[in-house]
């Protein structure tokens, strides 16, 4: 039952200053698992959607997902995770992230480490005067 | 004497064996060795499209000739990974998806050892509804999945390292403040704790250290949790409610012109009302093209109890057949002489498991009756199954795949 570890870094922009940023997660291939969502190490989510706050709150920090996928399944030996960042009709695809196991029984760990950027800031526009 | 007495109970084994193959009505778990009464000595199971091409290109020989004796089980739905699928989507399929994720499709080619004619089998089988999970699994999936968390706050604990943890301490003190957080029992945490400090002091507060450190804890963890793994995967297999089962396959004589030997379609619709206790109502039809051409339709029912060790089961049966014999007339004219019948069957057996691949069997009843041989039917049966041996999977050399 050998233990596998995989981890990601990655980038999130922020679309708006005021919109709830949420992550969602999918564990794929049918495969028992469990995660967890933190914002740095303050910890957002057990088992489910977690809202991360908007823009500000978020700036500077690491979404992190943990999540601990056995397999479980004599059909495959795949296990895979999604993670979805979510702000109003916006949507960010992280993934999925896969992983073939060697054997039945065995486990991956997958840590996915996103970092959140500043909301890029509104041009000034000059208006030319005739 | 003694030799005597070992080869008429290795005799006895054999027709057992033989015997309990004939009464079986379930469906086959290989229909294309089935449809052939043969089990091949090598059975590829590709699990990937790079595997399942490698495993076609090898049942060639250099002639382009298909080899003999070998078989391949196929589930096309998992020859690729399948992020989108849940669990509970898995363990909870619509038709479509129960229909996908459980079709297996086989394939083999024997040469037959009294005739002396090649031939090559071909089969699919599928669910279209699966019960649904026990309370049991469901049961052992949460306390799992509570365990499971206990790793993901170590995870959650790497992903900090270098960052918001600098030291061996900070580590478990994050570990304790996120499991007390998750509402864990002070006994999970203290336990947690000491295990920690314990590893801890094999590595340093470098930064490597510290993840080596978490990496070390969380393997142990996922190992001391092995036992309910593995029951998790057990579980995972009993399902409870109605289950709708097709199977069909056809074999071929590769080696003659007309080539069309035998065909069968079975259907299964059992209902698991506990996980031990199934009520089966099978169907199925049996086409063989031999000397003889035979029809039969059977449906039967059967009641299926098992126990720890015991399994009992009850099963009755309907044959109608149809047999087209070649004969002479009294002019010694070649006649097709066709038989029509109806004949029942009915069993009882039980099964006495001695250790995991050893079991003890036992069938009495009355067979059908064949167009072929004039017997009472009447049967009892005594024998031993057994499996030394499973058929080896060819292990085709895999690159370690990439995460994408």
């Amino acid at each position: 039952m050998a233990v596998t570890f995989v981890e990601i870094e990655d980038r999130y922009q922020p679309k708006t200053k005021t919109l709830p940023i949420e992550a969602h997660v999918t564990i794929g291939d049918g495969q028992n698992g469990a995660y967890l969502i933190f914002l740095d190490q303050q910890l957002k989510g057990n088992n489910d959607m977690a809202v991360l706050g908007n823009a500000a709150a978020v700036k500077g920090k690491r979404t992190i997902v943990s999540a601990t996928v056995v397999d479980t399944m004599d059909e495959t030996n795949w296990t895979s995770l999604t993670v979805t960042i979510k702000e109003g009709n916006n949507e960010t695809v992280y993934g999925p992230y896969s992983k073939e196991v060697a054997e039945n029984l065995d486990t991956v760990c997958f840590i996915v480490k996103i970092l959140n950027n500043a909301v890029p800031a509104s041009r000034s526009v000059k208006i030319k005067r005739k | 004497m003694r030799t005597i007495s070992v080869i008429l109970f290795l005799l006895v084994l054999a027709q057992a064996a033989s015997a309990q193959q004939e009464t079986q009505m379930s469906l086959p778990s290989s229909p294309a060795f089935s449809i052939l009464n043969f089990e091949p000595a090598t059975v590829m199971k590709p699990t990937s499209n790079k595997d399942l091409g490698a495993d076609i290109l090898n049942s060639f020989d250099e002639n382009g000739k298909l080899l003999l004796n070998l078989g391949l089980e196929v589930s096309p739905y998992w020859l690729k990974s399948r992020p989108t699928l849940t669990r509970a989507q898995y363990l909870n399929p619509t038709v479509s998806q129960c229909f996908w994720q459980s079709l297996n499709l086989s394939a083999a080619t024997v040469k037959d050892s009294v005739t002396e004619k090649n031939k090559f089998g071909i089969g699919l089988r599928f669910k279209l509804v699966n019960g649904k999970p026990t309370n049991d699994y469901l049961e052992i999936e949460k306390q799992l999945n509570t365990q499971l968390n206990i790793s993901n706050v170590i995870l959650g604990g790497i992903a900090n390292v270098g960052a918001t943890i600098q030291t061996r301490e900070a580590a478990i003190t994050f570990i304790t403040s996120t499991l007390t957080e998750l509402k864990y029992s002070k006994d999970i945490i203290e336990g947690i704790k000491h295990a920690a400090e314990e590893k801890a002091t094999a590595f340093d507060d470098s930064k490597e250290g510290i993840r080596s450190f978490l990496m070390d804890l969380n393997t142990s963890i996922i190992d001391s949790n092995g036992g309910l793994i593995k029951k998790v995967a057990e579980l995972s297999k009993k399902r409870v409610g109605l289950i709708i089962e097709f199977a069909g396959a056809s074999g071929f004589i590769t080696s003659e012109k007309k080539s069309f030997d035998r065909a069968g379609i079975w259907i299964n619709a059992s209902n698991y009302f506990t996980p031990n206790d199934a009520w089966t109502l099978t169907a199925r039809y049996l086409f063989a093209n031999k000397d003889s051409g035979i029809n039969n339709f059977d449906m039967g029912l059967s009641y299926l109890k098992e126990l720890n060790k015991i399994n009992i089961a009850v099963e009755a049966a309907m044959r109608w057949y149809r047999a087209n014999i070649p004969d002479l007339n009294s002019s010694n004219q070649p006649i097709t002489r066709t038989e029509k019948d109806f004949t029942y069957r009915f069993s009882v057996q039980g099964s006495y498991k001695i250790a995991t691949d050893i079991s003890f069997n036992i069938s009495v009843g009355k067979d059908f009756n064949s167009p072929f041989v004039n017997s009472t039917g009447f049967f009892s049966i005594f024998g031993v199954n057994y499996s030394l041996f499973k058929s080896p999977k060819v292990d085709l050399s895999k690159t370690p795949v990439p995460v994408n």
